[in-house]
């Protein structure tokens, strides 16, 4: 190759580079502009959850501390309104509410599109079934001495009969700094929903020790949701003791 | 006298009058440049002359009602200095905490350390900054990292149910913030001068 | 055809003088072994060359102003052909600009190129680097986003920590009380204009001295010009070039063209590649979920901001600042003669060395900037499922807590989460429960108070998820001191045998 020709193609590849520069060719370099995801769709969805939801409620809605929320059950059950209140202004103790402020936060628009398409993306009517016991407790409801017997029953092979949890068993339901710690609706949805990730089974079993298809009727939830939330102790009464 | 006798004084009363000349040019020259070097480094240094206090004004954060006795929100307001270009940065935010009815603090959005943006979590209580990790608690007082000192705050009165605040500075440990009390500008709502949400006589 | 153009250009310098002009110093003498090492200082000048073009070119399209600025970055990042490039090689070339300068400085002061006659080509250098570092970080401003808009405050809160003229400074800086149009367009004066003006004046002066005491041989054991004295060097040298030099055209000239053809290409590159630099947000301070981080050349400033104690922050920044220049500008006074051989210079290679060390770590210490809360963190990084499942229901409340009460800004559980505080994946295995509980109520060091904060069933709660957090087969600290304990008696056993 002689010097002459080695200049020349030297000379075409910086053309051809400039040309790619000139004409704008795609070079990873080039920005590309960010492009906001459309309220409601699954971009939207999926961010909204991780920057507000995944910490607490778990990577893909489960295995968190708190109630997964990829639960087909949980999420046929739950009214919509309640489920934007909760999350616009949180819920008990440790539920902050995502409520639109100056700097974060999500508007209305937001939370009604977020919980519209959780129960698009992770909701399965058919694998949640029919003839769901009501989500929220009915006024007035639930014998808390049918309940006590009902847990220990149903629930005490894991938690022991008093619900003061067991050796090698699941822990105390009945610990009075977790009853402080848990609205009367998460007791309630616990013994509806379990915590099928972690090994608490729905109240359609099967519950260890019971033949399998034996579960908890609505006035069994009721029961046992109402002997649980006895088990509080208010600070004031504490004191009174 | 002879030729280069001649010669020589010529040259002699030119390189005098030369002399003398110079004295005049250079004297001119710097006359000229103090009368141009005067508004040139008064244009450049203006800004550090200027007395800001007096365009400091007390701004309208709005109706106390909305915010909420014990809590801890962000307000943005307008800051009053500014050139025709400040575009989006004179939207100034600042942390609004109401400790009773009556009684507010409102702290500076900067960082004691270097000036960052505090952001308040109301969970915890604590005021973080993204930069360097300074915290502070909600009264504002330093809790830990790098910072030498709690959060800055404004004046603030509430005239008329309405909640004010002294803006228009970024504070530092120079200029921390709170204005002596005889140097501010009362607050005129209807013809009538408030300070500390009393009604003074205008000066 | 040939003839006829060479009559011309005759007549041309015939009547314009410009190879007597220009033929001594493109014909001076330079060692014969100034090789390799020397092509820094060409290259730096190369990437100045580039900044000036590339930064005319960006003028064509930028608004140096406060309501416009971010607009017109956009403009240029998305719709004008070419400006994303443009704006690519200029933040590129800035960044190798400084890098460049570094390495020839290292360069000069190794081979001891700054002592005697060379002092003043020493002392322009640095007012090149400290003129370098203005231009970059002006240039930083003149993206008018969010870390500019944060940088500039940090900035002026750093003049805030001046006794006496520090709120003057503030306001001069600034060009008002606060941050707005007008300190943009007087960074943009200083970053378009002065600066670049004085850099070019600068040069000038640093290429005159050059040309006017000759480049300094490269010192070798027993070779020539290894030791300096003033008595004998300049006619040495003089005999030496005179002897054994070689023209610096096309002789040293032709290494500087390799190398500076090979920096260009991979600069451009590089800007093909990775892109323009920025913006972060819009330089609107009521976002405040913004995470301002300086440019390359500054985040050891930053690192060593974070990592100082409030206690000597001040004498760091008013006093050491000018004392560390003050030393740069001496160093050819405090060592003008002598071997210039860097084995033979003991001080000035291990601060050398040091300095780099010291920068390297810094600067990577400012890209993690393990200081910093994830502010965020609380609610997007995941209890990871290991420290979920078999968990009890009141420790499941505690990790709750741990998220709810922004513990994870600061602190990670299995790596994730903010690295401000330690992690507390295994943070049963080096505190007791009741350490937990004190940890949390009182703080610590460079951790809040929670005390205030968390009712008695949240502290509970929280303790009890903590000390489940120990790796399978680790037995959690069950008291102070416990297993400090064994450790001396396992001491003692050894020490016996």
């Amino acid at each position: 190759m002689t010097l002459y020709s080695l200049g020349f193609r030297l000379l075409g590849g910086t053309l051809l580079a400039l040309a790619m520069v000139g004409c704008d060719w795609h070079l990873p370099g080039k920005p590309i502009k960010p492009v906001e995801p459309k309220i409601g769709s699954r971009a939207h969805f999926e961010r909204v959850y991780f920057v507000h939801c995944l910490g607490c409620h778990g990577p893909e809605g489960r295995n968190g501390p708190a109630r997964p929320l990829s639960d087909p059950m949980y999420l046929a059950s739950i009214p919509n309104a309640t489920f934007e209140k909760v999350v616009e202004e949180g819920h008990g103790v440790l539920m902050p509410g995502f409520k639109k402020t100056p700097f974060s936060g999500l508007t209305p628009e937001e939370i009604s599109a977020f919980t519209t398409s959780i129960k698009t993306y992770w909701g399965d009517p058919k694998k949640a079934g029919s003839d769901l016991p009501p989500y929220a407790q009915p006024a007035g409801s639930g014998n808390v001495k049918t309940g006590k017997s009902t847990f220990a029953t149903y629930c005490g092979a894991c938690h022991g009969d008093d619900g003061a949890g067991k050796e090698g068993g699941a822990g105390s339901v009945v610990n009075n700094f977790y009853l402080e710690l848990v609205s009367d609706q998460a007791l309630r949805s616990t013994v509806i929903f379990g915590r099928t990730d972690l090994g608490c089974p729905t109240y359609r079993g099967p519950y260890p020790g019971m033949p399998e298809g034996k579960g908890l009727s609505p006035s069994d939830i009721d029961d046992v949701t109402a002997w649980l939330v006895s088990n509080r102790v208010s600070i004031s009464e504490e004191a009174k003791q | 006298m002879t030729d280069s006798e001649h010669a020589n004084s010529e040259e002699t009363s030119t390189s005098s009058r030369r002399g003398f000349m110079f004295k005049i040019g250079a004297g001119l020259v710097g006359i000229g440049g103090l009368l141009i070097a005067a508004p040139v480094l008064g244009y450049i240094f203006a800004p550090a002359f200027t007395n800001w206090e007096k365009r400091r004004a007390w701004i309208d954060l709005g109706e106390i009602k909305q915010f909420p006795v014990g809590e801890t929100v962000l307000a943005v307001y307008k800051n009053p200095i500014f050139g025709p270009t400040v575009g989006e940065a004179n939207e100034i935010p600042c942390w609004v905490r109401r400790t009773s009815d009556s009684t507010f603090q409102i702290f500076y959005i900067n960082c004691a350390h270097l000036g960052c943006p505090v952001h308040w979590f109301a969970e915890s209580k604590l005021f973080m900054c993204p930069c360097h990790g300074g915290v502070y608690y909600e009264d504002g007082s330093r809790a830990s990292g790098p910072p030498p000192r709690g959060l800055y705050e404004y004046d603030w009165q509430v005239v008329r149910s309405k909640l004010y605040v002294y803006g228009g500075e970024i504070p530092n440990l120079q200029i921390p913030g709170k204005t002596p009390k005889d140097d501010i500008t009362p607050l005129t709502v209807d013809g009538v001068g408030y300070l500390d949400g009393k009604a003074v006589k205008s000066t | 055809m040939m003839s006829s153009l060479k009559t011309a250009w005759a007549w041309i310098d015939d009547r314009t003088g410009v190879m007597a002009m220009l033929g001594p110093p493109m014909k001076h003498h330079v060692p014969r072994n100034a090789k390799w090492w020397y092509v820094f200082g060409s290259c730096t000048l190369l990437f100045f060359t580039i900044q000036i073009v590339t930064g005319i070119c960006l003028a064509l399209v930028y608004a140096p102003s406060g309501d416009s600025a971010y607009n017109s970055l956009l403009y240029l990042d998305y719709v004008v052909p070419g400006g994303w490039m443009l704006r690519a090689i200029h933040a590129w070339s800035s960044n190798a600009m400084v890098f460049m300068m570094l390495v020839h400085m290292t360069q000069v002061f190794l081979h001891g190129a700054f002592k005697f006659p060379r002092e003043m080509t020493w002392i322009f250098g640095v007012a090149l680097m400290l003129t370098t570092l203005a231009l970059a970080f002006t240039g930083q401003v003149m993206r008018w986003d969010s870390d500019a808009y944060w940088g500039v405050g940090i900035g002026a809160s750093m003049m805030g920590r001046i006794p006496y003229i520090g709120g003057w400074l503030t306001h001069l800086i600034l060009g008002g009380p606060i941050i707005g149009g007008d300190t943009l367009s007087r960074f943009f004066t200083l970053h378009v204009f002065v600066l670049p003006g004085a850099m070019i004046g600068l040069i000038g002066g640093h290429l005159m001295l050059v040309l006017r005491h000759g480049i300094s041989e490269e010192p070798k054991k027993g070779g020539p010009g290894e030791f300096v004295d003033k008595e004998t060097y300049r006619p040495a040298y003089k005999e030496r070039m005179k002897k054994h030099g070689v023209p610096f055209f096309p002789d040293a000239a032709q290494r500087d063209m390799v190398f500076c053809g090979i920096m260009l290409i991979v600069l451009v590159v590089v800007a093909a590649w990775y892109g323009p630099i920025g913006p972060s947000p819009r330089p609107d301070p009521a976002n405040i979920l913004v995470n301002p981080r300086p440019d390359f050349p500054f985040l050891w400033i930053f690192a060593i901001l974070a990592l100082l104690t409030p206690t000597i922050e001040d004498y760091l920044i008013i006093v050491a600042a000018p004392v560390v220049l003050m030393v740069l500008f001496l160093v050819p006074f405090l060592a003008g003669t002598g071997s210039r051989l860097a084995s033979s210079r003991p001080i000035a290679s291990l601060s050398v060395i040091l300095l780099i060390t010291g920068l390297l770590v810094l600067s990577w210490l400012g890209v993690t900037s393990p200081w910093s809360p994830h502010m965020q963190a609380w609610t997007s990084d995941a209890v990871p499922p290991v420290f979920v499942k078999g968990r009890t229901p009141i420790e499941l409340q505690g990790a709750i807590v741990l998220q709810h009460s922004q513990c994870r800004n600061c602190h990670s559980l299995d790596g994730l989460g903010g690295k401000r505080g330690p992690e507390l994946g295994d943070v049963a295995t080096r505190l007791s429960r009741d350490q937990i509980i004190r940890q949390v109520q009182q703080g610590d060091g460079n951790m809040p108070a929670f005390g205030k904060n968390l009712s008695s069933a949240e502290t509970d709660a929280l303790a009890a998820f903590l000390h489940s957090c120990h790796p399978v087969g680790v037995r959690p600290a069950d008291r102070p001191g416990a297993r400090l304990k064994q450790l001396k008696q396992l001491d003692k056993a050894r020490s016996a045998n």
